[in-house]
């Protein structure tokens, strides 16, 4: 009897080591896209970075996604220099001198600070060891700081915007600081979390109640102004953060609002962009499908929608560009219809449609100095498809070890395949 | 079962169950349900000329597969073209009765067809001859034709640029009708004469008959460069000139389409088109927002422009092409209380439509009495169509024969210039007269046959029957000191705030007798909105009268409370506590941070610093003669102003012994007064008014540092104070402050209530963005007014005629 009991205890236990929830899934491929969302080029353009957001959770959740990093050259993934990141991630940006990118993710509400290798070739996650890993573990934030007592960041992080400004200590040495502002899809908060010299160890956050579902933020050219999208409100918020002399962000200070509609309370705000002068905001939503040009006076802070222009299905991402030829263009997402749509907001039409696949949703354009400057020169545009599959007849069901493609699009005037997609990466 | 069996009984059950079968289909005409098939409906234009639908069927809204018919002697078409954007093709409706119907143009394929056309289809118009419409498709960069009799499409031709807009300018005399279409990437107008389709004959199916048969060719293309990116353009009603406003410049330019439209003008132009001028529509220094829409109306004297990023309508004078300055052309002027160029609209507007309306009042004897209406239709983001009234007009017309019929004035521009009744439309020059013309004759106008009475309003018509009126009672609040006095006087123990005896605001006249209570005299009388009309005979009288309508000006009023308050403290001066003595100079006494000319500040006013001139509970040595030996007063720091600027007063001591104030001016020399002082500001001998949103309104403005006349202060009503004995102007309301017996004390004040009761004229419409306003008059069975909207999926069609239907939607 007594064997009978200690074998019994004995399978109890190896049982409930076998089936700890914290292993179940795999890790996900990196050599695939997998419900590919955020977007970010390297300053010189030659790496692309995709975060994948295991969207279907066929894998592990906790470490189900990953940012690809891709050879714009050979428009190869390069597995070995890709990381692992948890499920659901959203946004990514680099900051200014292009040594940290970091990442929204929805798994645990975190942001993950990833470093990038010199040339771009690389991101990894730096442990305090200053080992570099693919493994994110060290590299989340989701308490600032980080022990019990902590400020926790708000549910849903999704929208990212990076800014990094300079502090000057008395003794002359010059401090870095990347403010990274996140909104979250879930409540009306936004976040600001400060990073010295990009370090975790040392971050400060804030939060403030400010726009109700925030989607998408963007800085103002030539300010500390961030303007968000909000998907269950009306209104475009901008606000400041307020860091001390320490490099702490201390506050958040709402600047004021864009009223966007009148007569309807949640507009689904998206995708929001800023012309290079900075006196353009173009706002994209899908209540009703609409791009709300907003003209914005610097000497007095007024903002004044001056057109509005009727989009295709489901609007998601908002880019501008000046192409070789020196006209600003904004180019819009079409989650619905798979196209992109190129419009003239000056002129206020639609200039041209380019089909690029299913589900478009984020979309970036090399900036680089030597690209897109004159007709001629290479100039390139990379946009997620969430669920692109390649073929109308298969679903991602179907599909096995990933979903979703990034489309590289050509964007020089002068070539026979402008605005047309060239090729396709999985 | 008796009662069936009963063969009587059995014949009227059957009566009535064939009663009630036939008469069911004559309760309800049955209404074909269709799919909803509209998708980003972007434009709408509505065919009124030589083609009409044949029946539409009642099971499926069809109409057969042969031509359309020419309409019957004395008919016209009611066909609407509507384009949709993101389907690439342009839908068809039926106007001709009391509701709008989408027809399906071919019944053996699915759902509903429409009018296929090229790729991005934003704009439509139709011929005046309703034989060929217009499709402009942006993504082609092409122009659609469409034969209307076969409801087809032509061949689509290239456009040199991206088409932005298109409109018909209708054929002037000896001219040909035109195409007009506006371009962007580059920014420029294209004309061409127009097309005109014959109707076909021997058609067995219009699906697949040549839909070029029997029809012109287009024009040749000349093509004008314009100066920014064209927003919008509106066509005149003659088709001799095209107004096209910009989306990025501050004004309007006037374009000449026909031959006839250049000769006399001053601009050096040869060949339409050509642009005759520019009209500025902002201020020199405003930020050029541009403007997003235009319309006019379809008698051609005002174009209206929407300023969208300043929530305003603009007015153009067409023929003096000027931009008519709403603020000082309504009457009284509204500056400078109003700092809009044109009449405010709730919410963001976004497109406009003009309208004249044409009411026949009373004819006898070779005259009749006509009233006009001139405006405009703005539809806003908040799913609301308002009207904004330009002006309207009583006109008596002496003239032979019969007045034009309604399509006639509205749509043949050479018989009404011809006819008697063109004397009733001159517009006048806005401003008409001086503000303080009492008498209205200038608003009179008198031709050879006609008596015309204009009335300027400029502004969103007032939907409501009620007037702006006061509320109730007034409120007091008297010292104590007064009341004390006022028993002495009348030995009564109390005071109503309406005894007679206290000086106190009211409508009463200087002169009138004065009743026992004032309680129930009105506090105020608001400003009234005057017009002249023209009342018809009555009785057995021939003549017609003239008359003056007066009545609040409700636009004007807001709903608040207005305070009057003896040697009241100015608002802005009330809780400041950061005075500062000179540091140079003892006379001067720096407000603080406080706009001083904003606050209303006067020379002659009395700054008095308030509380001890203490540091640390004990008064300095230094600061001893500004201590008075009266513990208990707390206004000995009182000085006179001499003098101001926006930032500092020069201050001047009060040399009245009875008074006993400090008779030192305030210096640093005083430790307690390194610091920041509390201190406030009064008049002398006059009462300050201030309304409870409106404030206190200042005669002056901060220019540089001084302290200026306010822009429109000459027109008056921009004060803050009244005298007692005189009469008092305020923005919307005038009273005369009562002398009574007894001299008012300070900080005594009366309070009233004005209730405002001015709604917009509205219509709903549901459109969250709509593209495009239209209203359409003497329609076979009513005015309709329409909205699309290329963001949502459907239009917005409302029939004025039948205004308890409302807003119907066509999906």
């Amino acid at each position: 009897m007594k064997s009978w009991v200690t074998i019994a205890v004995l399978f109890g236990l190896f049982s409930a080591l076998g089936c700890s929830d914290q292993y179940k899934g795999t890790l996900p491929p990196r050599d695939r896209l997998n419900y590919p969302i955020g977007l970010a080029l390297h300053p010189d353009g030659r790496f692309l970075y995709v975060v994948n957001s295991n969207f279907d959770m066929s894998h592990r959740e906790e470490v189900g996604g990953t940012v690809s990093v891709i050879d714009t050259e050979t428009l190869q993934i390069l597995p070995a220099v890709t990381p692992y990141i948890p499920s659901f991630g959203g946004y990514i940006k680099l900051n200014r001198d292009a040594t940290r990118a970091y990442v929204t993710t929805r798994h645990a509400n975190e942001v993950i600070v990833l470093d990038v290798a010199g040339q771009g070739q690389a991101l990894s996650c730096l442990t305090p060891g200053g080992v570099r890993s693919s493994d994110p573990d060290t590299c989340r934030v989701g308490r600032v700081p980080d022990v019990q007592g902590g400020a926790v960041l708000g549910s849903d992080p999704f929208g990212l915007e990076v800014a990094t400004i300079t502090r000057t200590e008395a003794n002359g040495d010059q401090t870095l600081i990347d403010l990274v502002n996140v909104s979250h899809l879930r409540g009306s908060q936004v976040t600001t979390i400060a990073f010295p010299n990009g370090e975790i160890g040392a971050a400060s956050m804030r939060s403030a109640a400010l726009v109700a579902g925030g989607n998408q933020i963007a800085v103002r050219p030539g300010s500390l102004d961030f303007y968000v999208a909000g998907r269950s409100t009306n209104q475009v918020v901008y606000f400041q953060p307020y860091v001390n002399p320490a490099g702490q962000v201390e506050a958040i200070v709402r600047r004021g609002a864009i009223a966007l509609s009148n007569g309807i309370e949640a507009v689904d705000a998206r995708g929001l962009a800023f012309g290079q002068s900075g006196r353009r905001l173009y706002v994209a939503t899908r209540r009703p499908n609409t791009l709300h040009v907003i003209a914005i006076d610097p000497n007095n802070a007024r903002h004044e929608i001056v057109s509005t222009i009727s989009l295709g299905g489901r609007p998601s991402d908002v880019v501008v560009h000046s192409d070789a030829n020196g006209d600003e263009l904004v180019y819009v997402t079409g989650y619905n219809d798979g196209i992109i749509e190129v419009i003239d907001p000056r002129a206020g039409v639609l200039v041209d449609t380019i089909a690029v696949g299913s589900s478009p949703y984020q979309l970036v354009i090399d900036q680089s100095p030597d690209r897109c400057r004159y007709p001629g020169d290479s100039c390139r545009g990379y946009v997620s498809l969430f669920n692109d599959t390649g073929s109308a007849a298969l679903r991602c069901d179907d599909v096995e070890n990933g979903c979703g493609a990034v489309a590289v699009i050509d964007l020089d005037p002068a070539s026979p395949t402008y605005h047309q997609v060239i090729a396709k990466i999985r | 079962m008796t009662f069936i069996n009963d063969k009587r009984h059995r014949a009227t059950l059957s009566a009535l169950v064939l009663g009630f079968a036939l008469a069911a289909p004559a309760c309800s005409e049955p209404e074909p349900i269709l799919p909803a098939s509209l998708r980003a409906p972007r434009a709408i234009a509505v065919a009124q000329g030589e083609v009409c639908l044949p029946p539409v069927s009642a099971d499926f809204a069809t109409i057969g597969r042969g031509a359309l018919l020419r309409c019957e002697s004395g008919q016209q078409g009611a066909i609407a073209l509507i384009v949709n954007e993101q389907t690439d093709n342009v839908a068809v409706a039926d106007l001709s009765g009391r509701r709008a119907q989408l027809v399906n143009l071919d019944s053996t394929t699915p759902g509903v067809a429409h009018i296929p056309v090229g790729r991005h289809p934003v704009g439509v118009a139709a011929g005046n001859d309703g034989t060929v419409a217009y499709v402009i498709n942006q993504l082609d960069r092409t122009l659609t034709p469409l034969n209307l009799w076969l409801l087809r499409p032509m061949s689509a031709q290239p456009l040199e640029g991206i088409p932005r807009r298109v409109a018909i300018a209708s054929a002037s005399e000896g001219q040909v009708e035109q195409l007009v279409v506006a371009l962007a990437s580059p920014s420029r107008l294209q004309l061409r004469d127009a097309m005109r389709c014959e109707q076909p004959t021997n058609v067995s199916d219009r699906r697949t008959h040549r839909a070029d048969a029997g029809c012109s060719e287009l024009g040749e293309a000349t093509t004008l460069d314009l100066p920014a990116s064209v927003a919008d353009l509106a066509v005149a009603p003659d088709g001799s000139v095209a107004y096209v406003v910009y989306s990025d410049l501050n004004a309007m330019s006037v374009i000449g389409l026909t031959t006839a439209a250049l000769e006399g003008d001053d601009a050096a132009c040869s060949q339409a088109p050509c642009e005759l001028g520019r009209i500025a529509l902002a201020e020199p220094l405003a930020p050029s927002w541009g403007f997003s829409a235009i319309g006019i109306d379809p008698l051609g004297k005002f174009v209206y422009v929407v300023d969208r990023a300043n929530n305003q309508v603009l007015f153009v004078d067409a023929a003096r092409r000027e931009l008519v300055d709403a603020a000082l052309a309504t009457e009284p002027p509204a500056m400078p209380f109003s700092t809009l160029l044109g009449a405010g609209v709730t919410r963001s507007p976004i497109v406009v439509t003009g309208d004249v309306s044409r009411n026949v009042l009373w004819s006898g004897n070779g005259r009749s009495l006509i009233r006009y209406a001139y405006g405009a239709y703005v539809a806003s983001d908040n799913g609301s169509i308002y009207f904004v009234e330009a002006m309207n007009a009583h006109c008596e017309l002496e003239h032979t024969g019969e007045l034009l019929s309604a399509r006639a004035f509205y749509n043949d521009h050479a018989a009404r210039a011809a006819s008697p009744e063109q004397s009733c439309l001159t517009v006048p020059e806005f401003p008409l007269a001086e503000a303080n013309d009492d008498t209205l004759d200038h608003r009179l106008f008198v031709d050879a046959n006609a008596r015309v009475a204009i009335n300027p309003t400029f502004a969103p018509r007032d939907a409501r029957a009620a007037s702006g009126r006061l509320v109730g009672r007034a409120s007091c609040q008297l010292p104590e000191a007064l009341i004390a006095r006022a028993s002495e006087l009348t030995g009564a123990a109390t005071l109503s705030c309406g005894s007679p005896v206290l000086p106190q605001p009211t409508s009463l006249q200087e002169g009138a007798s004065v009743p026992t209570s004032l309680a129930e005299i009105p506090r105020a009388t608001l400003l009234a909105q005057r017009s002249l009309v023209l009342l018809p005979p009555e009785g057995t009288s021939t003549t017609v009268r003239e008359g003056v309508r007066s009545e609040p000006f409700d636009l004007r009023l807001r709903d608040e409370s207005w305070t009057v308050t003896y040697e009241g403290v100015l608002p802005a001066t009330a809780r400041i506590d950061r005075g500062v003595v000179d540091r140079d100079v003892d006379a001067r006494f720096q407000g603080g941070g406080i706009d001083l000319c904003a606050a209303g500040v006067q020379p002659g006013d009395r700054l008095t610093i308030l509380g001890r001139p203490e540091i640390d509970g004990a008064v300095p040595a230094s600061c001893a003669a500004y201590v008075s030996d009266d513990t208990t007063r707390a206004d000995f720091l009182t000085y006179e102003i001499v003098g101001l600027s926006a930032e500092y007063l020069e201050l001047a001591v009060i040399e009245d012994e009875e008074l006993g104030f400090v008779d030192q001016l305030p210096s640093r020399a005083c430790a307690a007064f390194n610091r920041g002082l509390r201190y406030n500001i009064r008049p002398v001998d006059q009462w300050l008014v201030v309304g409870e949103r409106s404030g206190l309104i200042p005669e002056h403005e901060n220019v540089g540092g001084e302290c200026v006349a306010r822009p429109g202060a000459e027109f008056g009503r921009a004060n803050a104070r009244a005298r007692t004995g005189e009469s008092f102007s305020g923005p919307y309301l005038d009273f005369r402050i009562h002398e009574g017996e007894l001299d008012p004390v300070r900080d005594m004040s009366y309070s009233f209530q004005v209730e405002r009761n001015f709604v917009a004229e509205r219509y709903e419409s549901r459109t969250p963005l709509p593209s495009q306003v239209l209203f359409l008059r003497n329609l076979p069975q009513g005015h309709f007014l329409i909205a699309p909207d290329g963001t949502a999926d459907f239009v917005s069609i409302q029939n004025l005629a039948q205004p308890q239907e409302g807003a119907r939607t066509l999906r």
